[in-house]
């Protein structure tokens, strides 16, 4: 039996060290996205041992990127609201953070293994405005649930197995880390019987 | 052919990455357990092996909700997670249909779903419950095994649409398991800061149940 669940301890750092920690796991050196945008029709799911298509890879690749960028907006705006947060929000804050990046770098793993590159991430992020730990709390609460809408749009035309299962497991996160948003703020910890 | 299988051979393929990776050197017991399962030969017939392990769930929540083993805060904690579950296997009993596969039977009994709960490695019995953390660990245990049953079927299935589905399910029932971990955060003695419980519920980047 595989144990799935895997632990990462998260990492306390100041918010100088939040924003080199932030650089240095986004770095990456490679080229552009590959070619793949704009492919058309509805990608026939395969099973683990079908070998994709172009047309499919390249889908594929068009959404992993766009998820990426999304990711990668999150913990711009974890970096940015962080420190607007009282100790313990922003204890839990630097938690969730920490698996942030971890999904990037899950997502950039995952396209690598259909044959593109991550593009570089980009100097700065459109995350809108907060003022102070309320509108801190709520900016971060629209951006989890913007990747798990993200997520759920995206996962069912995937082709690449492993892809739906990395994504998959990236959500489950996600969902979580809405919960326990939700939960500081006061708010029913779950919404209903099916997240959406 | 097995999932572990298929996933050895992707992983050969170069077609991987290193999180699927390391699902394909799972031990070779894993491989035992898979070959007794039933061929999925179709998305119908893998939604009602999730559902099989969903009904065991909603089934464990009853039990456990009903038992003597835990307090009263918990049980007002938890009762609506049994609620969701009953709407998860209500979603996935119409999702069956709709494939125009067969619904597996429910457990009639705790002996079936101790039994059902052996077959999947789960720690623990219905009638071994000694305290309230036995109860909670169990109910864990059992959403852990159904969340990994949704992450396999996230590799199996073929239609955009079902596998949307098991998507959202995996979700929800990750979700579950956030109350789960921090109902047994807060039997801790003494009890943790509050911020440590909220930790508690999110405490890895990838969830991916147990397999």
């Amino acid at each position: 039996m595989v144990s799935g669940d895997r632990p990462r301890a998260p990492r306390e750092v100041s918010r100088r060290g939040l924003l080199r920690g932030v650089g240095a796991t986004l770095a990456a050196g490679g080229a552009l996205l590959a070619s793949g945008c704009g492919a058309s029709g509805s990608p026939a799911a395969t099973t683990a041992t079908t070998p994709l298509a172009p047309a499919q890879s390249a889908r594929d690749l068009t959404l992993l990127a766009a998820a990426l960028e999304l990711e990668r907006r999150t913990v711009a705006a974890y970096v940015a609201c962080i420190p607007l947060l009282d100790h313990d929000d922003g204890k839990l804050a630097r938690q969730l953070l920490s698996q942030e990046l971890a999904h990037t770098g899950e997502l950039i793993s995952l396209i690598k293994a259909e044959g593109g590159h991550a593009r570089p991430k980009a100097n700065s992020y459109a995350i809108g405005a907060a003022a102070d730990a309320g509108s801190a709390l709520a900016l971060l609460r629209g951006f989890e649930q913007l990747l798990i809408r993200h997520y759920l749009s995206m996962i069912g035309q995937l082709a690449s197995p492993a892809s739906r299962a990395g994504v998959g497991s990236i959500l489950a996160a996600d969902s979580q880390h809405a919960l326990v948003l939700r939960q500081v703020v006061g708010a029913p910890a779950i919404a209903a019987a099916l997240v959406s | 052919m097995t999932t572990r299988r298929r996933l050895l051979r992707a992983a050969g393929a170069g077609l991987l990455t290193p999180l699927a990776a390391a699902v394909a050197a799972a031990p070779a017991a894993a491989d035992a357990e898979a070959a007794d399962r039933p061929a999925a030969a179709s998305d119908g017939a893998r939604l009602a092996r999730v559902l099989d392990v969903e009904q065991l769930m909603l089934y464990v929540y009853g039990q456990v909700l009903a038992g003597p083993r835990l307090t009263a805060a918990q049980r007002a904690s938890l009762a609506p997670l049994r609620r969701y579950e009953a709407t998860h296997v209500a979603v996935l009993r119409r999702a069956v249909a709709a494939h125009g596969a067969a619904a597996p039977p429910p457990p009639g009994s705790p002996a079936q779903a101790n039994r059902r709960l052996a077959r999947r490695d789960v720690a623990g019995r219905l009638d071994q419950l000694r305290d309230d953390r036995d109860a909670v660990n169990l109910l864990l245990a059992t959403e852990r095994v159904t969340v990994g049953v949704y992450y396999e079927a996230l590799i199996d299935l073929t239609q955009p649409a079902t596998i949307a589905l098991a998507a959202q399910l995996m979700a929800s029932d990750a979700e579950h398991e956030s109350i789960l971990l921090e109902t047994l955060a807060l039997t801790a003695t003494p009890p943790p800061e509050r911020v440590d419980v909220l930790r508690s519920g999110a405490p890895y980047p990838l969830v991916q149940g147990v397999r």
